[in-house]
């Protein structure tokens, strides 16, 4: 090949680098191949959505806030047995929703658990504790348990001494946040 | 049938614009209450303790609470990214295997996403 062929190749490839190459026929195998291949990569990464998870979530956070209200001026443990149902059957809906989020096949993918690894090695190496274990359930699932463990924490100082206003306030506030990391999750896994 | 590189390249943009507009705005406006909604706990929780309107019963707890709160909100992002990732993907592969039964004519194995 002389000097001009190679400058006319070069003009030619900066022009259309696919068609100058590859043939229709050469185009449509490599894209088979790249099919089989993304197909043959394919991994499955989050749990599946489902709708009841999210109607059943939106029950329970009704009753958690019909809950919170009720003590929003504070509480005294002298009428803490109005409250005492309520606060068991906030709890038992909650304890009835993480089981069905954690019954959910929570898939497994080795790269993904690769690069947590290497993540948690680079935080410990800086002396911060483990962000996220390999073998978490899902987000939706540890918030639920933690506002079960908010209520609780309300039961048991209502109970006890009461409560006063500023602390229903903050229990509320980690509780709302807590149900909005939930519902956030289980919403953006609908496809 | 020959693949027209231009519509697929197309097609693909769109999938992924669309479901990064989506996510991404979700992600971005759920970090945002989060970061907010952890400050004010903070703030509240400082001024309670401050005043003495959190007591002994509540003080060590709410402190326990705002890390787990922290860690939890991390996790939750991740997760978020996660699935976005995942739904990125799953659009490329979709816009990809049709647009190879269409150019082929051959009845490929419906794609299912993931």
């Amino acid at each position: 090949m002389n000097k001009m062929n190679i400058q006319f190749a070069c003009k030619q490839w900066e022009l259309n680098k696919w068609t100058c190459i590859i043939t229709p026929g050469t185009r449509q195998f490599i894209l088979l191949i790249v099919v089989f291949l993304v197909n043959g990569c394919s991994v499955s990464l989050s749990p599946k959505y489902e709708q009841a998870i999210i109607d059943n979530l939106s029950v329970a956070a009704n009753q958690v806030f019909e809950l919170t209200a009720s003590v929003s001026q504070g509480s005294t443990k002298a009428d803490f047995s109005k409250r005492e149902e309520s606060y068991h059957q906030v709890i038992g809906k909650l304890e009835a929703l993480e089981l069905q989020i954690n019954a959910r096949p929570l898939p497994r993918n080795k790269q993904i658990d690769k690069i947590i690894d290497k993540a948690n090695e680079k935080l410990q190496e800086r002396g911060i504790a483990t962000l996220i274990n390999v073998n978490d359930i899902s987000p939706s699932a540890t918030a639920l348990k933690q506002v079960r463990t908010n209520i609780s924490k309300m039961k048991e100082v209502d109970k006890l001494q009461g409560m006063t206003s500023e602390e229903s306030k903050i229990f509320k506030g980690f509780i709302t946040l807590y149900l909005d990391q939930a519902l956030t999750y289980e919403k953006i896994l609908n496809h | 049938m020959e693949i027209d590189i231009k519509q697929l390249m197309d097609d693909i943009t769109t999938a992924v614009s669309e479901i990064l507009n989506k996510d991404v705005t979700t992600i971005r406006g759920f970090s945002g209450r989060q970061l907010n909604g952890i400050a004010n706990q903070t703030a509240l929780i400082a001024s309670g303790i401050d005043s003495g309107l959190i007591t002994d019963a509540t003080r060590d707890f709410f402190l326990d609470q705002l890390v787990e709160l922290a860690h939890n909100f991390a996790n939750t992002l991740i997760g978020l990214m996660v699935a976005t990732i995942e739904k990125l993907w799953n659009a490329i592969v979709s816009v990809i295997w049709s647009a190879i039964t269409k150019a082929t004519g051959i009845t490929l194995k419906s794609f299912s996403p993931l």
